[in-house]
């Protein structure tokens, strides 16, 4: 492993995705109606094609997040039917592999936090296929995004673990080189060597490791936490929160979900769906008691569970610092203003 | 800008050492300079941070629904749609006249953030835009550019209705200075601010349907356009309703997303006030308003010119009189 190869513009990279359509279908990041989204390549116009080489070599994550490839916001996984006396039960077909390029360095970490919860026992079967399935190309950022507080959660932007790392020659501007880490991005590398305009190579032009002494540590984060439980920071916050799902839904480490029947007639299907910590029903119980009744219960919760619980379960803080929640927000709640709250902040803890 | 943060400050202070209220409820700077943010002050010290500008163009009015704000006396910030907003709640009878202390605000009109960038061809943070009476300055290279203020101002606030609160009915109003005015001499029809929607009524059904189908095939569903509404103030949401069977939660129906959109925009379709909050909270960018707009156009041709939180209630769809058009019943029988 360690295969690098080099061609000499983007473009070939994306007609060379294209020719492999039979194989892999291939998302890269581009604009659609101003937010910029993964969207399959097959189906770019012009102008969202000539848009995607900018927006995969920005300084931050696209809005849309890695996570909707191993873990879409729906996905049906059983289908039945009633024959008769009977019901016909239905799994689906196998997906077919897909790429993601231009995938950055926060999200790759986002993909590590989750695979703790869905690929310990017992197996998220409906995730590791996707997971098993998905070839991700990753690029790096060549400095911290404005919003970004990647090197704070121990990321560093340039060395992100994917099955291929893509980086663009800091000195023509237009060479790309592609270097894989693993045997899915291995085969890929082989196939585009086959191909026209990719060429083996020897150097591959990785920046220089940044510096993470800024980050903080997971176990002092969570006993702060523990500190301010009953702290009117949660109350104050909860007054001011709108109480959408946005931050939620566009978090990448969120993972919560619901499964649901969807029914008509004499068939139906089973699905599951994201679901967010910050609606009400969220935690309404069929007898109808609610543990979490108000928004400060709600938003307590989601900033433990990132910033508390996840480390007491898996060792880890549940955040990667993309600055999306912060963005997003309606009301510029984000990660940031919890961590800045429980003292020692951003730069201390 | 405007001079109205500085006599904001003094009013809160004022209010609170007095203990005239418990709380005010304003706004303060964000992270980003392009940025202001619903802000609660309690003490004298917090006042200090409470500020006004073009960027306030959040609705607080809506907070004053919550519990958290009903035990308490609070002193708010509104601009006139807000105002509007709270007129519609004070008409049906949702928050109590004593309860809230209002200090009304001259509106100079919301930037879109999205607009400003995009005439500034830059990222917002990596500037330093200076604004003036009727235009902004943004320095490019050596020199500076203008900017009309108009060109970066919500549609919402062109064709705004109300932008100062009636002065009788706040407790305080704010006046502002050099408040750009040269945009309001004009007096922008609704066709004119709203360029997007008359593009939309010419498409074909098939066009049409394929604009909305990209448009809300991109939603999730987090409802930040009904919490953000100052006027969708239902108690409890249909789309709140556990398991019901008239929706259903996937994500991916454009069927539901449909549902979902076109049931929200028709409940909200004569209570509008014109604020714009539904498309900027978007992070989809959907163009929400273009449903409300739409709504409304078709609402007055029915029932005449009808100014929510302007005009008095009852609002033309909360009550029904026996001489009303009748769209669907006597037609062709």
């Amino acid at each position: 492993m360690g295969q690098i190869v080099k061609t000499n513009s983007f473009s070939n990279l994306l007609s060379a995705c294209n020719h492999l359509n039979s194989q892999f279908r291939t998302f890269c990041p581009t604009v659609e109606d101003g937010v910029e989204h993964y969207r399959p390549v097959d189906q770019m116009d012009d102008k969202q094609l000539q848009q995607v080489e900018a927006i995969t070599f920005q300084n931050k994550p696209p809005v849309g997040s890695i996570k909707s490839f191993l873990f879409p916001d729906s996905e049906v996984y059983i289908k039945f039917a009633r024959k008769g006396n009977k019901v016909e039960v239905e799994g689906l077909e196998a997906m077919s592999p897909q790429i993601v390029l231009g995938v950055k360095p926060c999200d790759i970490k986002s993909i590590e936090l989750i695979d703790k919860v869905f690929l310990s026992e017992p197996v998220d079967t409906l995730y590791q296929e996707k997971r098993e399935n998905t070839l991700i190309i990753a690029t790096i950022c060549s400095e911290t995004g404005k919003n970004c507080y990647c090197k704070e959660f121990g990321i560093c932007p340039i060395s992100p673990s994917a099955d291929i790392l893509m980086l663009k020659d800091s000195q023509n501007k237009t060479d790309i080189y592609l270097k894989s880490s693993s045997e899915k991005g291995q085969r890929l590398l082989e196939q585009l060597l086959e191909m026209e305009g990719f060429t083996a190579s020897e150097t591959f032009p990785l920046p220089k490791t940044e510096n993470l002494s800024q980050r903080l540590s997971p176990e002092k984060i969570q006993k702060r936490m523990d500190e301010y439980f009953e702290s009117d920071l949660w109350e104050n916050l909860a007054m001011l929160c709108m109480g959408c799902g946005t931050c939620t839904y566009y978090c990448p480490t969120c993972h919560c979900y619901d499964i649901r029947d969807f029914t008509r007639n004499e068939q139906g299907v089973r699905y599951r769906t994201w679901d967010s910590c910050m609606f009400s029903n969220f935690t309404n119980m069929a007898g109808g008691h609610n543990p979490r009744p108000s928004k400060k219960d709600r938003i307590q919760n989601r900033f433990f569970h990132k910033l508390n619980y996840f480390v007491k379960k898996q060792g880890d803080l549940a955040c990667v610092g993309c600055g999306r929640c912060g963005e997003l927000c309606p009301v510029g709640i984000s990660i940031g203003t919890v961590l800045k709250k429980i003292g020692g902040g951003l730069n201390e803890a | 800008m405007f001079k109205i943060t500085e006599k904001l400050q003094q009013i809160g202070a004022k209010l609170l050492e007095s203990k005239e209220v418990d709380i005010v409820l304003g706004y303060k700077k964000g992270g980003d300079p392009y940025q202001s943010l619903p802000y609660i002050a309690t003490s004298l010290e917090e006042t200090e941070s409470l500020v006004f500008d073009g960027f306030c163009e959040k609705s607080l009015s809506k907070y004053l629904l919550q519990d958290s704000f009903r035990n308490k006396k609070v002193a708010v910030v509104v601009k006139g749609c807000d105002y509007r907003a709270i007129k519609l709640m004070l008409g049906e009878s949702r928050i109590l006249r004593e309860q809230v202390y209002l200090i009304g605000v001259e509106c100079p009109g919301m930037i879109r953030k999205d607009k400003l960038k995009k005439e500034v061809g830059q990222e917002l943070s990596e500037i330093e835009v200076v604004f003036n009476q009727d235009h902004i300055n943004v320095p490019e290279g050596q020199s500076t550019r203008e900017i009309k203020y108009e060109s970066v101002l919500s549609p919402f606030c062109l064709n705004c209705k109300l932008s100062i609160p009636v002065e009788e009915e706040v407790d305080t109003l704010v006046r502002g200075e050099n408040i750009p005015s040269t945009f309001r001499e004009k007096s922008w029809t609704h066709e004119e601010a709203f360029i997007d929607i008359n593009n939309i009524e010419n498409m074909s059904v098939e066009e049409k349907f394929e604009y909305w189908k990209r448009q809300l095939n991109r939603c999730k569903r987090c409802y930040s356009c009904r919490n953000g509404c100052p006027v969708c103030t239902c108690r409890v949401c249909i789309f709140d309703r556990e398991n019901p069977d008239y929706i259903d939660a996937a994500k991916d129906q454009l069927a539901q997303h449909q549902f979902y959109h076109v049931i929200r925009a028709f409940h909200v379709s004569d209570r509008c006030v014109g604020c714009g909050e539904c498309s900027r909270v978007c992070p989809e960018n959907i163009p929400l308003h273009l449903l409300n707009q739409k709504l409304q156009r078709e609402l007055e041709k029915f029932y005449g010119s009808y100014e929510a939180g302007i005009d008095e209630l009852p609002t033309p769809l909360s009550h029904a009189r026996a001489d009303e058009p009748d769209f669907f019943g006597r037609e062709g029988k």
